[in-house]
């Protein structure tokens, strides 16, 4: 191939440049801090459905665990940490430039941010609030719980993921979005709860028998569309800020 | 014969100070007024002021709408005003919001740029660095804890809902005493949480981390397994403004097992709290490598 | 290969709010080394960002083989940057990092190519160490095997000498003359202007945001007709000399430094060439030592950047 072949078809496959970028993004966001501390959030929930094993209605309180707990902290949280460092580290420290002055499509880099995040956040924060409903003995929650809570960290890795491109301090804004619009903007009505994460999540919880979930005013079903949906929103304005982007 | 001057040359290299010198006192003074305005992001660009100015308008907007309902509504029933003692429940979220900003400000950014190394290689030791850190961080979250509480007693006594001339002292006591300790509490616990990473975006999570999951942690032992209400001293937010119904003589208007607690053990445990994490702090600050 | 422009520069402008970084620039570089020097704050590297796609200027284009660098991801095949920053990927060894290079320009053995990158600047591929283990040099010697792992027809170096010692300096400098004596178009922006006068003599100057002279730093002095070229001249009867030469009007100017330094101003480098012999023969005067001062291209840049 010469030097002065610049065609499309000297650009990588999709695969292969996706992969290489997810691999990457894995390796620069896992780091030991987050780790341990994602990690021990999650082993807290597990915690917490020992604690609701003893309550009078354990199914109900593995419920408020995963509502109050697991979505209103864990998952955003977790989500907010990896989200935005996926992307906003390689700006903060520099490092974009080897990844944009390359023959790849300027949506690969975000698409693989938001896959990286989701593959982290899942199961170390996902997967023990499932654990944390089978703790409690609220073995028919486990399944519902994962699912609210998988789709969950999938809409916010959309939307931390973009905003570690679109805001320079994203996890500020990330961390006011979620104490004061995720677990505020919900209560204050339900038109307000319509436009958040978390309601869509707990309308996933309420599909479990004999439970009342606060905030799950929402269609279950119409769940399983919106969040993945705020989650390709998310993707999509990180590509294009990205695209725009005076890269240093 | 006619008087000349002497013809000189004068060196333009490297010249040595030999006026007076300040004490040490001044270079803490001195950093932590620079500190001040950089977490407020006075003195740089508008865009650094956007998250301050945010935080502060979150947090005195209680005060804002209840001075202003006093204002405008004739004969408004003071139980419809917004209490001082409940007033750090309301901010809850602001106080945390704002701690999460400030301290990793405050203490990241020099040890990630390697400022520290030049701070220490002068008048500044590591006690002397981290007290001018340490009082930047509490004048700026006196100006949240204590701010709206001021304003709120200033407006009330103009529009007439204040208290009596006798009554003042006393009031303007327990504000100073409730805005002094939620602003040394939160400002100690945020700054050793900012000690432990270079990074301020991991700073403040670990912040909000900090303060909210022994909430739940201990909401959930408490009311599913039937803990010891002792276990809320875990509750860092929750002591704050427990702490602040009691130097008010006020109740919650929902019962919170707190309230079993005595106001010395609440006392306690916010003090514990707060020395808990200067400790953490210092201990942190004695053993960290400062380097280019 | 062609000898037709690779990079070409129209009116280019970049401002940032009411700071005006680059200001109208227009230049091209065909293949071959070209040094891009300017003081700090010239706009040098703001200017190599957009050359690169990186920034997209204000005003006017930049062409890259013909193509938008900015908008046609395809052009980043054909250009090699490497960055001023020293900041690399932490968890990546030195292999793992010219590999993603690889990859990610479409190189069919990413591997291989990565090794051989690696080779080229004088490290070790199988090195297992991550690359913060590196010292500064080597860290720059695998930002140099990154931006030329895919074989590219434009190489634009942002101080690609910064910590090596001199010997790898020297293999750096052989390696770029070689690129451009292959015919790729090898842009190099550096202070080090004893090095860069090694690596050719095309040069680019920017000061203050605007190009200041653009060409071979030999004829650009040469056209410095405002500024007469001072030579030293080591003789055992510089009176006699000069007072010849300053008589034939060959020089402008004449200083004694000593009994033996003479330090001539002349506006006709050649003409003084052509009549210092003679006239040191007439005179009986023996020629020591004959050494231009500022002919070199650190004189130049002097000079350009204080107009």
């Amino acid at each position: 191939m010469s030097a002065l072949d610049v065609s499309a078809e000297t650009r990588p496959t999709a695969t292969a440049s996706l992969g290489a970028l997810y691999r990457l993004l894995l390796r620069t966001q896992v780091t030991v801090p987050r780790l341990l501390g994602i990690a021990a959030l999650g082993a807290l929930s597990v915690l917490l459905g020992v604690f609701a094993r003893w309550d009078d209605d354990p199914v109900q309180a593995a419920a408020d665990v995963a509502a109050s707990y697991g979505l209103g902290i864990v998952v955003p949280l977790a989500a907010l940490w990896l989200g935005t460092a996926a992307i906003g580290d390689l700006v903060e420290d520099r490092l974009l430039v080897y990844l944009w002055l390359k023959p790849v499509a300027r949506w690969h880099l975000p698409a693989a941010a938001v896959l990286a995040t989701v593959t982290l956040v899942v199961p170390l924060a996902a997967l023990p609030l499932a654990a944390s409903a089978l703790a409690a003995g609220a073995g028919e929650a486990a399944s519902a719980v994962l699912l609210a809570a998988s789709l969950a960290a999938c809409a916010y890795a959309g939307l931390f993921v973009a905003a570690g491109l679109w805001f320079r301090r994203a996890v500020w804004w990330g961390l006011a979005f979620v104490l004061l619009w995720e677990n505020g903007g919900a209560r204050a009505s339900d038109g307000t709860a319509r436009f958040t994460v978390t309601s869509w999540a707990r309308s996933l919880l309420s599909t479990i028998d004999g439970v009342d979930v606060p905030l799950d005013g929402r269609s279950a079903a119409a769940a399983l569309v919106v969040l993945p949906a705020v989650a390709v929103g998310g993707w999509l304005a990180a590509t294009v800020r990205y695209r725009r982007a005076d890269v240093d | 014969m006619s008087s000349q001057q002497e013809a000189r040359l004068f060196g333009l290299g490297y010249r040595r100070y030999d006026g007076p010198r300040r004490r040490p006192a001044w270079a803490i003074l001195t950093l932590a007024v620079f500190t001040l305005r950089r977490v407020l992001g006075l003195g740089r660009g508008g865009r650094h002021k956007v998250l301050p100015a945010l935080t502060l308008v979150i947090a005195y907007a209680p005060a804002l709408v209840s001075v202003g309902f006093a204002a405008l509504l004739e004969d408004l029933p003071v139980d419809d005003l917004i209490t001082y003692g409940e007033y750090m429940f309301f901010i809850g979220s602001a106080l945390a919001l704002f701690a999460a900003l400030v301290a990793p400000e405050a203490l990241c950014p020099d040890r990630r740029s390697g400022m520290l190394g030049l701070y220490l290689a002068g008048p500044l030791d590591r006690d002397r660095y981290l007290a001018a850190k340490g009082a930047a961080v509490l004048a700026a979250m006196l100006a949240i804890t204590l701010g709206p509480l001021l304003f709120m007693l200033a407006a009330f006594v103009v529009a007439g809902y204040g208290p009596s001339a006798g009554e003042t002292p006393g009031l303007l006591l327990r504000i100073l005493a409730v805005g002094g300790t939620a602003a040394l509490g939160y400002a100690a616990v945020s700054l050793a949480v900012a000690s432990f990473t270079t990074r301020r975006a991991a700073a403040a999570v670990g912040v909000v981390l900090v303060l909210f999951v022994p909430v739940i942690a201990a909401r959930s032992a408490v009311e599913s397994a039937g803990a010891p209400a002792e276990l809320d001293l875990l509750s860092f937010p929750f002591l704050v403004s427990e702490l602040s119904y009691r130097i008010f003589d006020e109740f919650h208007s929902e019962g919170q097992p707190i309230e079993e607690l005595s106001s010395w053990v609440v006392a306690a445990g916010l003090a514990a709290w707060t020395a808990a994490g200067a400790l953490a702090c210092w201990l942190r600050y004695r053993r960290i490598e400062a380097h280019r | 290969m062609s000898t037709e422009p690779r990079v070409v520069a129209e009116g280019v402008s970049k401002w940032f709010g009411s700071l005006v970084a680059v200001s109208d620039v227009s230049f091209d570089v065909g293949p071959g080394v070209t040094a891009l020097l300017g003081p700090n704050g010239a706009g040098k590297s703001t200017m190599l960002r957009m050359l690169c796609g990186l920034a997209r200027p204000s005003r006017g284009t930049v062409r890259v083989l013909g193509r938008d660098p900015r908008a046609d991801v395809d052009v980043a095949r054909a250009i090699g940057l490497v960055p001023q920053q020293e900041s690399v990927f932490e968890p990546l060894t030195a292999h793992g990092f010219v590999r993603l290079a690889a990859t990610l320009h479409g190189l069919a053995d990413p591997g291989a190519a990565a090794a051989a990158a690696l080779e080229l600047v004088g490290l070790d591929p199988a090195d297992t160490r991550r690359l913060p283990a590196y010292s500064k040099g080597m860290r720059q010697r695998v930002k140099v095997a990154q931006g030329l792992v895919h074989d590219p027809a434009v190489v634009v170096l942002d101080e690609p000498l910064t910590g090596l010692d001199p010997r790898q300096r020297a293999a750096m400098i052989a390696l770029f003359q070689g690129f451009g004596a292959e015919g790729r178009c090898v842009l190099v922006s550096s202070h080090v202007l004893d090095e860069v006068e090694r690596l050719g003599s095309r040069i680019l100057v920017m000061s203050q945001g605007r190009l200041a002279a653009a060409g071979d730093f030999r004829e650009l002095r040469a056209l410095m007709d405002d500024r007469p070229l001072r030579v030293r001249v080591r003789t055992d009867r510089p009176r006699e000399l000069a007072g010849a030469l300053l008589e034939a009007g060959t020089v402008v100017g004449a200083r004694l430094d000593g009994d033996q330094v003479l330090e001539l101003d002349t506006n006709d480098a050649r003409e003084l060439a052509r009549a210092l012999a003679p006239a040191a023969r007439d005179r009986d005067a023996r020629l020591l030592e004959v050494l231009p001062l500022d002919a070199d291209l650190e004189g130049v840049f002097r000079y350009l950047v204080q107009r």
